[in-house]
């Protein structure tokens, strides 16, 4: 610090004002901050302040420390070993020359002096010492004969400080110079401070949506002096408020202490400039019903969402929904989210569920998908369609079109086949299709035989064939069932279930040695045929007849 | 004059006697002829009832739907059974004639049986309106009575026939 003093204290102004200004703009820029040099010369501190505390005394104009050999009832400072000057001593002093001056700030003093030294030698000047704005000393040190110097307090008794706020005070040299070695203070004696600070009337710490704007206000009690510290920095009044605005996101503390001679106190408010909060939810624009698909969100910066619409109910940061086969209609998916300022943000997205399309081919007003007609037929093919914007028909129905519409057959012959097929397509695009078959069949007929006009009673026991029956089954629509019906002579009915457009039933087949043949007298048998639409013919009867011939005696 | 009477008692007893075997004989081959005949007639109709049955012509009525016979079948079947009928007996020097009308509306044969027979329908000129087995037998029998009269040449002849009826 000597050195520093030394240095600040020497010509060239203009350029230590640059350097200065470079070490100040690079502590800046380092994010360093002097909580003192908001007040420079600091305040004085309580008690003795000796010359050469260059950080508390501000030189002004001819400046300048000399060696002094000086007697009188001081002591030299601690840091020129403490001596007493009672007998004489050397001490390092300040030196102001006449028309210059040395300053300083003090505050919350009761008392204040200097001292000076009275001399003989005819150099020295007038001092004069000013504080809180008047001159509180003024006296010429010279003294005619006086061997060595000597300090003196000025004024003495010290002067009492009037007001317990802050003070500059000098000591300006006139007519000649004068040498200073400290000066003097008392504190007031008070009790410790107290100082309360708060962001928006609220201890904190208080949470704000950003760009935030705020207000500090603090009040002390007791207080000399207050500094702040942290997110803000420099000499504060002891009471006052300062205003933020655009606050970027980003946690601020602010701290205020507050000090006098009996303490200090130290207090500090957090203010949380937070983010605002973001939603996304996530849901297709639009889809066919019956719809299945997944609505989401996701959310930054939040610390709470609430859904509505078809999120009412759900909650939490992020979150989904899964709809299963939603029929037509329009869906909304709102979430909005708060985040620990309060701040929301809300995001909505809507889902158009169209209907499915639906087309329906009829033949007759029948709904197919195979319709058969004996032939040669006419018949009408209709087609309806519901929410579809467009319908296109292929094979039979190519080249027709419309929403709904109609064909008509005439004379189609036996054995043909025709397929109508309808495709409709609703706004989005999904398609539905109907298609239906048409066989112009031939009637539904049949046959049945018997192998044998006539057999033997119990023919399979005599070495002799029992009956075989053969038919046929054609026209309506394939596949045929047939039930044989097989009537004895004493009007047992049997059945014998058939399929196939051909058949053979056998005594094998059957399982019947005797099959035809089990009684005398004339059987019977038809089939009755069923075809896969469920028409039936009954073929006609064929019949045979079983006899036995008996052998009698003749006398 | 008792001693006449005795000896003409003893007369007149054996005379009675021989009068009494000579009855008893007779009757007893009365029997045996009329026993011969039954068997000789149940063996013929057997054998013609085997004739027929077993002579029938299936595949012919699988044919035209008329039965037949077979002749050939049905005369086979019918010797058949007479052979071992007679066996049994231990019977020899028998006659046999088997006749067969195999067509479905039978026939006659003119001439058979060769000889009139007591139980038979139509002797001597046999027809029938249905497929038929004849069967004529000729059984000799042993006689005790006659036998000592050198009568040993007596037989038993009986005609039987089976038609297969419609």
């Amino acid at each position: 610090m000597k050195y520093l003093s030394v240095w600040m204290g020497t010509r060239h102004v203009k350029w230590r004002i640059v350097v200065a200004a470079g070490f100040f703009l690079a502590f800046f820029l380092c994010g360093v901050r002097i909580a003192s040099a908001a007040i420079f010369p600091e305040y004085l501190r309580n008690g003795r302040t000796y010359d050469q505390e260059s950080r508390y005394i501000q030189w002004n104009g001819s400046v300048a420390y000399v060696n002094l050999f000086h007697r009188d009832n001081t002591s030299l400072p601690p840091s020129e070993g403490g001596a007493s000057c009672t007998g004489g001593c050397t001490e390092q002093v300040t030196r102001i020359q006449s028309g210059s001056s040395i300053s300083g700030n003090f505050t919350y003093l009761s008392t204040f002096n200097v001292q000076a030294a009275y001399s003989g030698d005819d150099q020295v000047g007038r001092v004069t010492v000013r504080a809180c704005g008047q001159t509180i000393f003024s006296d010429d040190l010279y003294i005619a004969n006086q061997s060595a110097p000597g300090f003196n307090n000025l004024p003495n008794p010290a002067w009492n400080v009037p007001t317990a706020g802050d003070c500059t005070w000098s000591i300006s040299a006139s007519g000649g110079y004068v040498d200073i070695r400290a000066v003097t203070t008392v504190y007031r004696t008070t009790p410790a401070p107290t100082v309360d600070l708060r962001v928006n009337n609220s201890n904190g710490p208080l949470n704000l949506a950003g760009p935030a704007s705020y207000n500090l206000t603090w009040t002390s009690t007791n207080a000399a002096s207050c500094s702040a510290s942290n997110s803000w920095s420099g000499a504060q009044a002891t009471n006052g408020s300062q205003a933020f605005s655009g606050i970027a996101s980003g946690t601020y503390t602010y701290t205020i202490t507050c000090t006098n001679p009996a303490g200090s106190a130290v207090d500090s408010v957090t203010v949380n400039v937070l983010s605002a909060p973001t939603v996304t939810v996530l849901a297709p624009a639009s889809l066919t019903a019956p719809a299945s698909y997944t609505a989401t969100w996701t959310s930054s910066n939040a610390v709470s969402c609430t859904g509505s619409n078809r999120f009412s109910g759900w909650s939490g940061l992020s979150g989904s929904r899964a709809e299963v086969s939603l029929p037509a209609g329009v869906y909304d998916y709102t979430v909005t989210c708060t985040n620990a300022a309060g701040a929301t943000a809300s995001d909505t997205k809507r889902t158009v569920v169209y209907a499915a399309p639906v087309v329906d081919v009829k033949v007759d007003g029948s709904d197919g998908p195979d319709v058969t007609l004996p032939g040669p037929a006419s018949f009408t093919v209709t087609w309806t369609s519901a929410n579809a914007v467009q319908c296109n028909g292929s094979s039979r129905l190519a080249g027709s079109s419309g929403l709904s519409g109609s064909r008509v057959e005439v004379n189609v012959p036996s054995g043909t086949a025709y397929e109508y097929i309808m495709v409709c397509t609703n706004a989005l695009g999904a398609t539905a299709s109907d298609s239906i078959r048409v066989y112009i069949l031939t009637p539904l007929s049949g046959t049945i035989s018997a192998v044998h006009a006539r057999l033997l009673l119990l023919a399979s026991n005599l070495g002799q064939p029992a009956q075989s029956l053969n038919g046929t089954a054609s026209g309506g629509t394939p596949a045929y069932t047939t039930i044989i019906h097989v009537l004895a002579p004493s009007g047992l009915e049997t059945l014998y279930p058939q399929s196939g457009s051909a058949w053979t039933i056998t005594p094998l087949s059957v399982n019947d040695p005797n099959f035809g043949t089990a009684e005398e007298g004339t059987w019977t048998a038809w089939g009755v045929i069923t075809d896969a639409a469920g028409a039936m013919y009954r073929t006609a009867s064929v019949s045979w007849d079983v006899a036995w011939y008996p052998v009698h005696g003749r006398p | 004059m008792i001693r006449d009477r005795r000896a003409q008692s003893v007369v007149w007893g054996f005379l009675g006697m021989l009068v009494f075997i000579a009855l008893a004989s007779g009757l007893v081959d009365i029997y045996r002829l009329y026993a011969a005949r039954n068997w000789a007639y149940g063996v013929a109709q057997e054998a013609a009832m085997a004739g027929a049955s077993r002579g029938r012509d299936w595949s012919s009525f699988m044919v035209d739907g008329n039965v037949r016979l077979d002749p050939d079948q049905s005369s086979a079947q019918a010797q058949s059974v007479i052979v071992s009928a007679m066996s049994s007996r231990e019977i020899a020097g028998y006659v046999v004639d088997v006749r067969v009308l195999p067509d479905p509306g039978g026939g006659s044969i003119a001439g058979y049986p060769p000889r009139p027979v007591r139980l038979a329908s139509g002797a001597g000129n046999w027809n029938s309106s249905e497929p038929a087995v004849g069967v004529y037998l000729e059984v000799p029998v042993n006689w005790l009575m006659l036998d000592m009269l050198n009568l040993n040449e007596k037989t038993v002849r009986v005609f039987a026939a089976a038609g297969v009826a419609h």
